[in-house]
């Protein structure tokens, strides 16, 4: 072995890399016989173990447990949508879509998915579509007669709480399970100010997203939906499924 | 420590796509270690390991993942994963860091950077090795990023050349020449430090300190 081939070998004698195999012996000999070759080895050999000395040092290491339980509240929370349709199914009235939306199959699952994220995008459409203006008092696109809400609530201050979602004789808590989040980054710990807007959901937006309309039925959605001040759409609630007439 | 096959991590995998906590968990318990040292070693902070770790194990939550079980470990993923943030992150924050000519008044090296969330200080059992070790560590944030990574995964979380160059996406030919190389600058450092410590520029002092020293003369 010359110096050459010797020097290239250097990290893996210095890391006692087993990989070189037979070449360690060659190798060692000849830095016997070569002080150049041997003085590099031992400087490659004051490194690893300073690198061994560092690793050493944080061998154990690990995420405080504040990142464990922030991801399980995500994870709990990316499963959310499916909650808030289960308490909302678990209601009177249940229309046979409701029914099927109370227990989840793993392929109506997607389906949830899906029509969840189309509806933030229907749900934003019509609130644009209505005239809706941040900061503005929101006006409802087409309020059905048989609301069960007021058609509008006035602007929320800023630092809202759950409870001024909430509908009468439901708590704080049943008002957030009952918003499906729409926002990636949505708190429900925490909301910002803005409004909650009437929204109604038509067959063309049901067609939209994919849900088998019949031919002929007129059904449409009627769903609360908290908007930040930006327009954002927060969080939306199903208030009611009129004449539906899907195929599920 | 046994690792999970890859069916399994696969199994999990989708599990935990499908909101099950328990499989989430075995993943984040065997995972969470090796990708948190990595960020933490990458950047040298703390804070900045735990934002990756999170956004990491986030992208498995929101079913980002594309983890192919026939194109590596999940391990290997996971690290490549870290490595893309961090590099984005440092691309972000114009954050290469340069090896310190100044001392700070602690005798730590101070990263150029302006890191506010530095690792803390521990508390010295021995100081004079504390002292080493800070300087390796310091040495090894200087190293460009390339380099840097070649040696946290190989030197400091001894990878394999192979899984090395898995995470890195790289033949095993570069995760070698680039080993080679950053120990070279490692070496170059730690000794020019040595002299600047020490004042004096014969050959004897270009030499890293004896307490670094591993295995004794023959």
């Amino acid at each position: 072995m010359n110096c050459a081939e010797f020097r290239d070998l250097i990290p893996e004698l210095a890391r006692e890399d087993a990989s070189i195999g037979a070449a360690v012996a060659d190798a060692l000999a000849h830095a016997e016989s070569c002080r150049d070759c041997d003085a590099l080895l031992r400087e490659a050999e004051r490194l690893s173990a300073g690198l061994h000395s560092l690793a050493a040092q944080h061998e154990f290491d690990a995420a405080p447990p504040r990142v464990n339980a922030s991801l399980l509240q995500a994870l709990r929370q990316q499963h959310a949508p499916v909650i808030g349709l289960r308490r909302w199914g678990g209601g009177s009235g249940l229309s046979p879509v409701q029914g099927a939306l109370t227990a989840p199959q793993p392929g109506q699952k997607k389906w949830l998915a899906v029509s969840t994220v189309g509806l933030a995008a229907a749900a934003l459409l019509a609130v644009l579509l209505s005239g809706y203006r941040p900061g503005a008092s929101p006006a409802s696109p087409k309020v059905p007669e048989s609301a069960p809400r007021e058609s509008n609530r006035p602007t929320i201050s800023p630092r809202a709480t759950w409870a001024d979602y909430a509908a009468e004789g439901e708590t704080e808590e049943q008002a957030a399970a009952a918003y499906i989040p729409l926002a990636a980054d949505f708190d429900p710990s925490w909301l910002e100010g803005g409004a909650i807007v009437r929204v109604v959901l038509t067959r063309p937006a049901l067609e939209s997203l994919g849900v088998p309309v019949i031919a002929g039925s007129d059904g449409q959605m009627v769903a609360d939906m908290v908007v930040s001040n930006d327009g954002t759409p927060e969080a939306i609630r199903v208030v009611d499924w009129q004449s539906a007439g899907t195929g599920y | 420590m046994t690792l999970p096959d890859r069916h399994s991590e696969s199994d999990l995998l989708r599990r935990t796509a499908a909101g099950d906590e328990d499989a989430f968990q075995a993943l984040y318990q065997q995972f969470q270690g090796p990708v948190y040292r990595f960020a933490l070693h990458m950047a040298g902070s703390g804070a900045v390991a735990e934002d990756v770790t999170q956004e990491v194990f986030m992208t498995l939550i929101e079913k980002r993942s594309r983890f192919d079980a026939s194109r590596g470990t999940l391990r290997s993923y996971l690290l490549g994963m870290a490595r893309n943030l961090l590099l984005r992150r440092f691309e972000r924050d114009g954050k290469f860091v340069a090896l310190a000519d100044e001392e700070s008044p602690n005798g730590s090296a101070a990263s150029s950077n302006g890191n506010r969330h530095a690792l803390p200080a521990v508390e010295p059992a021995d100081p004079v090795r504390q002292q080493n070790i800070e300087r390796v560590r310091q040495a090894v944030l200087s190293l460009p990023a390339d380099y840097r990574e070649a040696v946290v995964l190989c030197e400091l979380q001894e990878f394999s050349y192979e899984e090395a160059a898995a995470v890195l996406g790289c033949p095993v030919g570069t995760i070698r020449s680039r080993l080679h190389r950053a120990r070279t600058l490692l070496t170059e450092k730690l000794c020019v430090r040595t002299v600047a410590r020490s004042g004096r520029l014969d050959g004897a002092a270009a030499r890293p300190e004896k307490s670094l020293t591993h295995r004794s003369s023959t």
